[in-house]
């Protein structure tokens, strides 16, 4: 321990100092530290060595870092800055913040992705954006928004596993869901009402204590998408968006649709994505054609009619350009919205503002459908679920 | 308090049998001193609810759990009446005509409480705090997250027909989570943070020969390889350290000294969990992993976390 580390004396003014100013570093690198930690960082620099320099960076790491996306960061910058003896290396810093590591770097795409005009999922979604120009925002964002602005399009296999993640929170909100109505239970609070009657017939004396608790209610998704030609732009983003869905929640239904309607639940259970990709492609014959949403509806009710009752939730991602017949497809749409809990569908078209659905299909969907909205990026998504949470016909929470 | 340095926790852990590495000592250590909760995720198995278990014995105290679940309430969590028995003590005091007011005082006192896991370790007695488990806290709902974190602020609940119970000891709080949603922030902020990683060849090796030590010194070595390799395959479950030394168990009570091809097969079931990872882990692949660690054989496997240089 040669190093002079830390400065010295352990009340004096210069640890505090520095350690603030490291926080600060860890802040621009997108970790997220409360003052609270920071205090307890300070507190906990009294019982530790910290001329250790492994002591000194495990009880930094237990104290400031609450998640394990950012031990690697953390784990990097803390080098950088406790490297030298004298001050730290501001400028070495500033390299790092700037690239360290992938998911910084995209953040400067993201800025760009979320501008309005930059509607994106279209053609030049997959394009690398330079990172040039932003290296004096990089360092407010964290990654998690990144991720979150992000157009879904240009997602790489990379961020599949990331996406699962956010993709597992969005779902579990929509998914699972209390009743606001209290139902008998074994456990619970004492239902006065209940009790006083059920013990009438023991001439009052009360025996039996009656309990009733908030049921737990689980919806089930249905998600449809759509591959037909129209969406050939949006494919990539759909599929990485069904794979995520699928992976994340159990009790969900895939089925993709052109003309005709395919059941994928079971290909969208694997591990692996390359596979899932390969059954997807070899089980799905019908990629790129025209789209009969009416028929394929249809289909939905009837072969696969008992997933859609009260508890569904159907989402449908297509942009509602329909070469079916008009009629079919409303009184599809009309039994849909009659059997199924909620109606979601996400058109990607528009996250464009100038976007209005005229187009025929749409149209005659749009008055059976309960939520309308875009979900090209995840904070669209997530924003969506939280509408879905404020709707006093989904209400999540009793 | 006995430990008074990271080292002597690290010891004290080893001596119940739990490998600790820096970072879990350290966490332990300041935990202790900070009197601060420790929130703890990790992989499945990676031994998270042990480190409760390994504290409470370290501390020679009570270990109180309350292992989470969906629709977990507070009164499962913290306390409740016993109104059975209450409405008979009414029935009693009825009967010798005693007023409303020594009836009231008679049912709601500390004897017709059921206490449930939290208060039992605010209301604790003895010299040494309690050590309370609260398992699996992802699984409960957030509602109840909020109210945990008021209890673990203050360690004191308001019993309106009784008063306000304070703890006389805070209790050593160990937080598990599996991750399968986010953790509130204002609770992670209230905890110190561990994230529990698989274990690196070395840690592995070590914890086998501690937990089953009669598993022979060659074995262990090639469970462990194997045990990394495997994990590095990319399977929907990876397997644990509690997997492993299930494993090592099964091949010892099959009495074998060395891994085969024919053996491995036998006893995958200890560590492979899924349908798909059993195709993943087929026979060529095992094959493959087991010539590669039979050719490399003193070379200790590749470290896998990221230990910070030292200085």
């Amino acid at each position: 321990m040669s190093q002079r580390e830390p400065d010295g004396s352990r009340g004096g003014e210069l640890l505090p100092r520095t350690l603030l100013r490291f926080c600060e570093v860890l802040r621009r690198g997108g970790i997220s530290v409360s003052t609270s930690s920071v205090m307890d960082a300070l507190n906990a620099m009294v019982f530790v060595d910290i001329f250790n320099r492994l002591e000194f960076h495990n009880t930094l790491l237990a104290t400031l870092v609450k998640g394990r996306e950012d031990q690697i960061l953390f784990d990097r910058l803390f080098h950088t800055f406790w490297h030298s003896g004298n001050s730290p290396d501001e400028e070495r810093i500033a390299i790092l913040l700037s690239k360290s590591g992938e998911p910084r770097e995209r953040v400067v795409g993201a800025g760009v992705g979320t501008e309005p005009k930059a509607t994106g999922v279209v053609s030049d979604g997959t394009e690398e954006r330079g990172g040039a120009s932003g290296s004096t925002t990089v360092a407010t964002y964290s990654p998690v928004e990144v991720l979150m602005k992000r157009d879904l399009a240009s997602f790489t296999d990379d961020d599949l596993e990331e996406i699962e993640l956010i993709m597992r929170r969005v779902t579990r909100d929509i998914a699972s869901a209390r009743t606001r109505i209290m139902h008998p239970a074994e456990r619970g609070i004492m239902d006065l009402r209940r009790t006083v009657r059920a013990n009438m017939q023991y001439g009052m004396e009360l025996l039996e204590i009656v309990r009733r608790r908030k049921r737990l209610r689980r919806n089930r998704l249905v998600l449809l998408c759509d591959i037909s030609g129209s969406m050939k732009t949006y494919s990539n983003f759909a599929i990485k968006y069904l794979y995520a869905m699928g992976k994340a929640f159990e009790r969900i239904e895939v089925f993709v649709f052109s003309t005709r309607l395919t059941r994928v639940t079971p290909e969208l259970q694997r591990d692996d994505f390359g596979a899932t990709m390969r059954l997807l492609s070899d089980s799905v014959p019908h990629w790129g054609g025209g789209t009969k949403i009416g028929a394929c509806l249809s289909t939905l009710l009837e072969r696969h009619g008992h997933l859609i009752d009260r508890r569904t939730i159907v989402i449908v991602i297509s942009d509602g350009m329909d070469t079916g017949e008009v009629a079919l497809l409303e009184d599809q749409m009309r039994r849909l919205k009659q059997r199924s809990r909620w109606v979601v569908w996400l058109n990607p078209l528009l996250a464009d503002p100038a976007y209005e659905p005229i187009c025929r299909g749409m149209q005659t969907a749009l008055p059976y459908v309960d939520t309308f909205a875009s979900a090209n990026t995840v904070i669209e998504l997530q924003k969506f679920s939280q509408t879905l949470r404020n709707e006093p016909a989904l209400r999540a929470r009793g | 308090m006995p430990f008074d340095s990271i080292e002597s926790v690290r010891q004290a852990m080893e001596s119940e049998n739990y490998i600790a590495d820096d970072p879990i000592a350290t966490t332990v250590f300041l935990a202790l001193r900070m009197k601060k909760p420790i929130l703890i995720e990790g992989e499945p198995g990676s031994g998270k609810t042990e480190v409760a278990k390994v504290l409470a014995r370290m501390l020679d105290t009570e270990l109180i759990r309350l292992q989470c679940y969906e629709g977990l309430d507070v009164n499962m969590a913290l306390y409740e009446w016993d109104y059975p028995r209450q409405m008979l003590r009414i029935r009693m005091e009825e009967a010798s005509e005693s007023s409303k007011e020594e009836i009231e005082s008679a049912i709601f006192s500390e004897r017709y409480l059921l206490e449930r896991p939290l208060l039992k370790a605010i209301t604790h007695e003895g010299d040494r705090p309690a050590v309370l488990l609260i398992d699996e806290v992802d699984r409960a709902d957030d509602e109840f997250e909020g109210f945990l974190l008021e209890v673990l602020s203050d360690f004191q609940v308001s019993i309106p027909e009784i008063g306000t119970i304070k703890a006389k000891n805070h209790p050593v709080v160990c937080l598990t989570s599996n991750e399968s949603r986010e953790i509130g922030d204002a609770l992670k902020r209230r905890c110190l943070y561990l994230y529990i990683q698989h274990p690196t060849f070395e840690k592995e090796y070590k914890i086998i020969r501690t937990k089953v030590p009669d598993v022979p010194e060659k074995l262990a070595r090639q469970i462990c390889s194997l045990m990394q390799e495997v994990r590095s395959l990319g399977l929907m479950k990876k397997p644990g350290i509690a997997e492993t030394l299930d494993w090592a168990a099964a091949l010892l009570s099959l009495s074998e000294d060395e891994l085969n091809l024919q053996t491995i097969q036998r006893t995958l079931g200890s560590i492979i969990k899924h349908k798909e990872d059993f195709k993943k882990v087929n026979e060529q692949t095992l094959a493959t992993i087991l010539t590669e660690i039979n050719r490399k054989k003193d070379v200790p496997s590749r470290v896998v976390t990221v230990e910070p240089e030292r200085a």
